[in-house]
């Protein structure tokens, strides 16, 4: 309700960029059934812990629908970037050879945005990878994003808050939940990869809260 | 407006993208062959799903296809709710395959199961195009064995291995730190013991113990380095081990820590305590209380009770080449125990040697009812004059083991027979005899004499043999083609058109030997693969695992080999423990129509792999003849 | 009972025997643990082996060439017990102590190279194909008569048996059943023999009673024969050399050296654990095979005599076509038996001219399987030769077949091509291999090189040229390279094959023939059959050339040469 006043009243500074051709697609209901629902499972990789001072390099999105990953719609996309990879380039195996290849942030942003029409995005962490996108958003489109969020890390928190179970650090990183819910080593660093796991994740978490049953989009958040 | 098709400008570059999705698939067998272009094809359609314990997928679900076990495990039951199989990693399923008879197959989640499906259309055409990937399909023989075989319950506590319970979260000091610096450590950490560093190395390790007895109790200063009250070179554990093993290294040695180590870098703690919550019917106890009998006598007395133990183990789940292996473990503490007595009685060993086991318990495979087969390897430097202290050990721990319920061998396998208790350099020669001139009986004592392992004593005597005998072995083939004959002369109780042969009289009537039949031409099958690419391993299943990744025999060879073996040992040991229940002798004979339908079939495949690889083996060592 | 329902029942019995004894040892319980102690006795083994070794060319096509070529014939008798004897002596011996189970394991362990492992494995193709090309006439002609059909058929049916035989596995190793069709045959051979011999000279032994006077006279065999064949224009019986003395030198030499280089029978040094064993064992097979060789000639001369005097029964008086007997009729169903009235008077004028002979076709590999029929024995006597026939073929067949399947799917497919190939598919590669092995050795057997002896000569003369000389100089000389061997071995099998094709036709297809199969064209006189000792010079000369300008083999295959050579013996006494 909230986000759909929101767009409204950002819809005319989006007019006929892909943020409108996104926003066009009805928002999922809070009370649809979660296999009703189509998920787009997103991870981005930084330069930069700091959104102020670094900047995108790649995106990895895949879409759950259904009640399954459907892994023919993964995509990974590097951007390029303004000012090479930096120190952390070890973290993302990413160098800029390969950089020289990629697109930039326009393009992926726009690729982005339809994959995620009618869609709820999820993250793992999401505070940090939004605002890296909505600051790019911004700067591309004059407008936030403006999409349904689940963050699977929240969730997580969420739950185990909720039982009581004391969070030591690092237990809600992205590879301790999902051997929490044991699933298999996801290996390899990147956004895709990342992304993928995540959507494991997000089922996993849905499978063992649901039992089953009905669950919807309000109970994800 | 028209939304526009999903034509990225950066496609999908599945096998790049999803690496990982695409080496699982390269791992699991029916994908492991395919093409790199349909390999693309099958990520691109891949779903994946999550399936909580006790949900259940059924064949009218409106998802069909191939089911791939990413993690987890399920079971398959039919109508009737009898379980059909049980399926682990790596496997796959396909409902509406398994419904084709209309016997409403299921699948149940027994644990949370990630699960990727090949939808049924991309499925199908992938059949269609892929001669090799349907064929997997169509023969029913290596799925059906290898869904049997490869799911394993949840592992035996005690074969775990040392990852799951030590303590990672060490306390480290160096060399140079006081006492107080690092008593005040180990109190602020709560913990009963402090690991000394250098650098990366283990230099000793301290215990509250130690802090007691060496240094309160003598009075040293606070100041004092720590260096000085430690245990150096403390001995250490590695990770790849069991919690059996380690167990079995502290009670032995009295040690209550062990620091872990994997490839020779420090990463975790092992302590008594942590091994408490193993301990409950375990043969840890055991090889214990054996390592404390003072004669034979007690010895047997405690094995008294170990059929019923096996039977223990086999209804927790326990598979049959664990306890394969606990039972070797126990036969090997068995003869350690009689040797310290014999040695204790007979005064030290007037030069080195080492005693090895032959056979079944050198390879770790033993089972209920195996008798004794084992020799004894002397340094070359042990005098004529030194023979009678040898003759006499060996007579007493083979009368020992006889006692305690390993018979002495038919076949004179045993130390107490002077040819298999010589001087290495005498072994060398036999072992060239043996090669250069393979009779019948030579072969078949090379058969069991090369599976062999020290047991006690000097190890680098029975290496030093094992290194000239594999020499000898690979570069001969008139003597691995005499070997292939030996193998091949036991069939599996298979006639033609895979009916189940069966002895026509005598004692076992209307049964087939599975040891005679089963276990020991698929062990021989193995043992002359390895013999002739100088494999070191004797365990069988560590034999088809080196000849794989050495890429002698392919996987699926490999592994088709290593179920039939796990699947006729199970149905062995089954019947072993059905016997003991019945108060019956444990023997090797088991009659195929006493048996359901699914584990004739399965025991039926496992005959078949070994007929094959029979087949094959002729091909390789006798130049397809004969 | 009728002569055909008797075959078929001789017959059928003989391999419900064989797959009898198939089944028996496959289903029976197999041997104790610990109980076997001296495996195969030499005699059995002797045995074996001599069925291994007697092939349709020894049974059916041997006989019959002496028949018609005289004591010419006698090569076949000389080449094939001496290369038995070289075998056993000069090769088996160093060839075990190297430890080597096949020639090709020897050839690319001893020349240290995988390209010399491949060239023996694709030489002894060659050669075993060859051979199973002699051994599908002789089929084809034992099914043809006694299917009474013509030659075609009779060997696409016998290709059909030959498959599921060789492919229903197991069969052909078990010594029993080696030792079973042995006798099967060696009795077919001299049972109508001894009747002949007890018919024509009253002397129960064919051996001595070649040498005997013809019964109720005063003339030798021999000498009668020898006048028929004069008489007719034939050359003489006693006489008759082949071609010239080098050629009949360089046709022994061939297939003395060439039966080092099959596959199936040097193996069989090797299953015998024993040196001792081994010897004796071989021996046994030289006095079994002996038994069917020295029997040869006497049935050879017998049954020429026989037929002479069925078709000439008084001196000028030639046996009239419509009352030829039955088994002439039968014969000339197969079609390896034709008649053509060239005068039109009726009556079966037979004469080594070929404008008068009116005997057009007359197929020598007929002569053992119709003589007991000319000669008028009881049914049951004809019924067993068949059987014989049949198991001298089978025996070899399966065993070369088996050979080369290993080869193909083995040494070839997964030690070159596919390394990574399962057993499964090496597997089905193997009977591949020998059903394409089977058609291929079956269509050329429709038109065959010669008659079955003939043929089996050229694949001892290709073995003769390339793998002997590859054998004698791995064991004798330290100093052949593996460029030397390689060389050498193509060389010899590449001259001994464009002879072969050239006088022969390339793959035998006789219109492909460029210089014709006749004396004149030939090198030094020298048929194709025989070539094969001319290949081996070629092969010792380019080897030994080619080593002299190539690197020395490495000290330790040298080391290795000369440790072989020690006899067996001397080092285990060096040792203490």
């Amino acid at each position: 309700m909230w986000l759909a006043l929101r767009r409204l009243r950002w819809a005319r500074r989006v007019a006929a960029s892909p943020l409108q051709a996104c926003w066009r697609e009805p928002l999922p209901g809070r009370r649809c059934d979660w296999r009703a629902l189509s998920f787009l499972v997103c991870d981005a990789e930084m330069s930069s812990l700091d959104p102020r001072q670094g900047e995108l390099l790649s995106l990895g999105w895949v879409t759950v629908a259904e009640g399954a990953v459907q892994l023919g719609t993964a995509r990974h996309q590097l951007i390029a970037s303004e000012h090479g990879v930096g120190q952390s380039a070890t973290i993302h195996q990413i160098h800029d050879r390969e950089l020289a290849a990629a697109s930039p942030p326009a393009a992926a942003m726009a690729a982005l945005l339809q994959a995620a029409a009618g869609k709820v995005l999820v993250l793992h962490h999401a505070p940090l990878d939004l605002a890296y996108l909505n600051r790019l958003s911004r700067q591309l489109y004059g407008a936030s994003l403006l999409l349904p969020v689940v963050d699977t890390l929240a969730l997580e928190r969420a739950q185990r808050e909720r039982r009581g179970s004391p969070l030591t650090p690092g237990a809600l990183t992205l590879q301790a939940c999902r051997a929490h819910y044991g699933l298999p080593d996801h290996g390899a660093h990147n956004a895709l990869q990342d992304a993928l796991a995540t959507a494991e994740l997000l089922l996993a978490q849905i499978a063992r809260r649901s039992a089953g049953g009905r669950f919807t989009l309000g109970d994800l958040r | 407006m028209n939304r526009r098709p999903e034509d990225q400008p950066d496609a999908l570059r599945p096998l790049v993208d999803l690496a990982p999705v695409a080496d699982f698939l390269r791992r699991t067998l029916p994908f492991q062959d395919l093409p790199a272009a349909e390999l693309e094809q099958v990520l691109a359609a891949l779903r994946i799903s999550y399936h909580v314990h006790g949900s259940t997928l059924l064949a009218d679900a409106p998802e069909q296809g191939l089911r791939i076990l990413r993690s987890g495990a399920v079971d398959l039951r039919d109508r009737d709710n009898t379980l059909l199989d049980r399926l682990g990693e790596g496997e796959s399923f396909h409902l509406g395959g398994l419904n084709a008879g209309g016997d409403e197959v299921r699948a149940i989640v027994i644990e949370d199961a990630l699960l990727y499906l090949l939808p049924d259309a991309a499925y199908q055409r992938l059949r269609q195009r892929n001669r090799p990937f349907d064929r997997y399909f169509s023969s029913q023989r290596s799925r059906r064995l290898r869904r049997a075989a490869r799911y394993q319950p949840a592992p035996n506590t005690l074969l775990q291995d040392l990852r799951g319970c030590m303590s990672t979260d060490l306390l480290t000091v160096t060399p140079g730190d006081s006492l107080q610096t690092v008593a005040r450590a180990m109190t602020a950490r709560r913990v009963s013991s402090a690991l000394v560093l250098e650098g990366d190395r283990l230099q000793g390790i301290v215990t509250d113990r130690d802090l007691r007895t060496r240094c309160v109790a003598e009075a040293l200063p606070v100041s004092t380095s720590i260096a000085a009250v430690m245990t150096p070179a403390p001995e250490t554990i590695d990770a790849d081990s069991t919690l059996f093993d380690a167990t079995l290294q502290m009670t032995r040695r009295g040690y209550h820590h062990l620091p872990v180590t994997e490839d020779g870098r420090l990463t975790g703690m092992i302590t008594s305590s942590d091994l408490i919550l193993a301990r409950q019917d375990d043969p840890v106890y055991l090889v214990q209380h054996i390592s404390r009998q003072d004669g034979a006598e007690g010895i047997r007395d405690l094995l008294a009770g170990l059929p019923q133990l096996v039977l223990q183990w086999h209804q927790a789940g326990m598979r049959a080449q664990q306890v394969g292996r606990i039972l070797t473990a126990i036969t090997d503490a068995v003869t350690v125990r009689l040797i310290q007595l014999a040695e204790a009685e007979l005064g030290p060993a007037p030069a080195a040697w080492c005693w090895t086991a032959f056979g079944s318990q050198g390879r770790a495979e033993q089972l209920l009812g195996a008798d004794q087969d084992n020799g004894m390897i002397l340094a070359d430097d042990a005098r004529p004059e030194h023979a009678p202290w040898f003759a006499a050990l060996a007579h007493k721990v083979c009368d020992g083991l006889d006692l305690c319920g390993y018979p002495y061998c038919q076949g004179e396998v045993m130390a107490t027979t002077d040819s298999w208790r010589q001087p290495l350099a005498q072994w060398r020669e036999t072992v060239r005899r043996w090669t250069d001139t393979p009779t019948p009986a030579a072969v078949m004592r090379v058969s069991i004499f090369f599976d062999l392992r020290a047991v006690y004593g000097d190890a680098g005597l029975c290496a030093a043999l094992q290194d000239e005998m594999l020499h000898r072995a690979s570069r001969n083939s008139i003597f691995l083609a005499a070997l292939a004959a030996n193998a091949l002369d036991r069939r599996p109780p298979l006639g033609i058109f895979r009916r189940f042969v069966i002895e026509r009289d005598g004692e076992h009537r209307d049964a087939a030997d599975l040891k005679k039949r089963g276990v020991m031409p698929l062990t021989d099958i193995v043992r002359l693969h390895a013999l002739a690419h100088c494999v070191t391993a004797v365990n069988t299943e560590e034999r088809l695992q080196t000849l794989a990744s050495e890429r002698h025999l392919t996987i699926g060879d490999s592994r088709n080999l290593a179920d039939a073996l796990h699947c006729i040992q199970q149905q062995r040991l089954q019947q072993q423990c059905q016997q003991v229940l019945r108060g019956a002798e444990p023997d090797n004979f088991l009659n195929p129509r006493g048996l359901p339908t699914m584990a004739r079939e399965q025991l039926r495949d496992a005959f078949t792999i070994i007929d094959q690889a029979q087949a094959a083996l002729r091909l390789t060592y006798r130049a397809g003849l004969d | 009972m009728e002569l055909k329902t008797l075959t078929y029942l001789v017959v059928g019995a003989s391999f419900a025997l064989y797959i009898g004894i198939a089944i028996w040892s496959r289903a029976g319980s197999t041997r104790d643990f610990y109980v076997a102690g001296g495996g195969v006795h030499p005699i059995a083994n002797g045995m074996a082996t001599a069925a291994d070794w007697m092939s349709a060319a020894s049974f059916i096509s041997m006989a019959g060439m002496i028949a018609f070529m005289g004591y010419g014939g006698s090569v076949f008798l000389m080449g094939w017990t001496g290369g038995f004897v070289i075998l056993a002596l000069l090769l088996a011996p160093y060839l075990r102590k190297y430890g080597k189970f096949t020639v090709p394991e020897f050839i690319g362990d001893r020349f240290y190279s995988r390209t010399a492992r491949v060239v023996a494995v694709i030489c002894l193709i060659i050669c075993s194909v060859t051979y199973v090309i002699g051994q599908m006439k002789g089929i084809g002609v034992a099914f043809s008569r006694f299917l009474e059909v013509d030659y075609g058929t009779g060997l696409l049916v016998g290709m059909c048996i030959v498959f599921f035989y060789a492919v229903l596995g197991g069969m052909k190793g078990i010594t029993y059943t080696q030792i079973a069709q042995f006798c099967v045959l060696i009795m077919a051979y001299t049972i109508p023999a001894i009747f002949i011999s007890l018919q024509l000279t009253a002397n129960p032994i064919p051996q001595l009673g070649l040498g005997s006077t013809l019964t109720g006279s005063d003339t030798y065999l021999l000498d009668k024969l020898d006048l028929i064949v004069q008489d007719l224009g034939f050359h003489e019986y006693t006489t008759d050399f082949r071609l010239s003395g080098l050629n009949m030198f360089a046709y022994t030499a061939s297939l003395m050296i060439g039966t080092a280089g099959l596959p199936h029978v040097i193996i069989r040094f090797f299953t015998v654990p024993k040196v001792r064993d081994a010897r004796s064992s071989a021996g046994w097979a030289l006095l079994f095979i002996a038994i069917l060789y020295t029997t040869a000639p006497a049935v050879a001369g017998m049954a020429r005599l026989n037929l002479m005097q069925t078709i000439e029964p008084t001196a000028g008086e030639y046996l009239v076509y419509e009352e030829r007997p039955q088994w002439f009729r039968n014969w000339e169903k197969t079609g390896l038996l034709e008649f053509e009235d060239k005068n039109g008077d009726g009556r079966i004028q037979y004469n080594a001219d070929p404008a008068v002979n009116e005997m057009v076709t007359i197929d020598n590999d007929i002569m053992v399987l119709a003589n007991p029929e000319i000669a008028q024995l009881p049914n049951w006597v004809i019924a067993l030769v068949a059987a014989g026939g049949l198991a001298a073929a089978l025996s070899t067949a399966a065993g070369l077949l088996l050979a080369i399947a290993s080869a193909i799917s083995h040494d070839l497919l997964k030690g070159m091509i596919r390394p990574n190939i399962s057993e499964r598919s090496e597997l089905r590669a193997s009977r591949l291999a020998m059903a394409a092995a089977i058609i291929g050795a079956g269509y050329l057997g429709f038109n065959p090189p010669g008659f079955a002896a003939g043929t089996v000569a050229l694949a001892f003369g290709l073995a003769a040229s390339s793998i002997f000389p590859a054998l004698m100089m791995g064991i004798f000389s330290s100093r052949v390279s593996k460029e030397g061997a390689v060389a050498g071995m193509v060389a010899g099998i590449g001259v001994t094959l464009c002879y072969v094709f050239q006088h022969m036709g390339i793959m035998f297809i006789p219109s492909t023939a460029f210089l014709g199969d006749m004396s004149p064209n030939w090198f030094l006189g020298i048929e194709p059959n025989a070539f094969g000792a001319v290949g081996a010079l070629v092969n010792f000369a380019v080897a030994l050339l080619v080593s002299r300008f190539t690197a020395p083999p490495p000290a330790s295959v040298r080391e290795l040469v000369e440790h072989i050579r020690v006899p067996a013996g001397a080092s285990a006494a060096q040792d203490h």
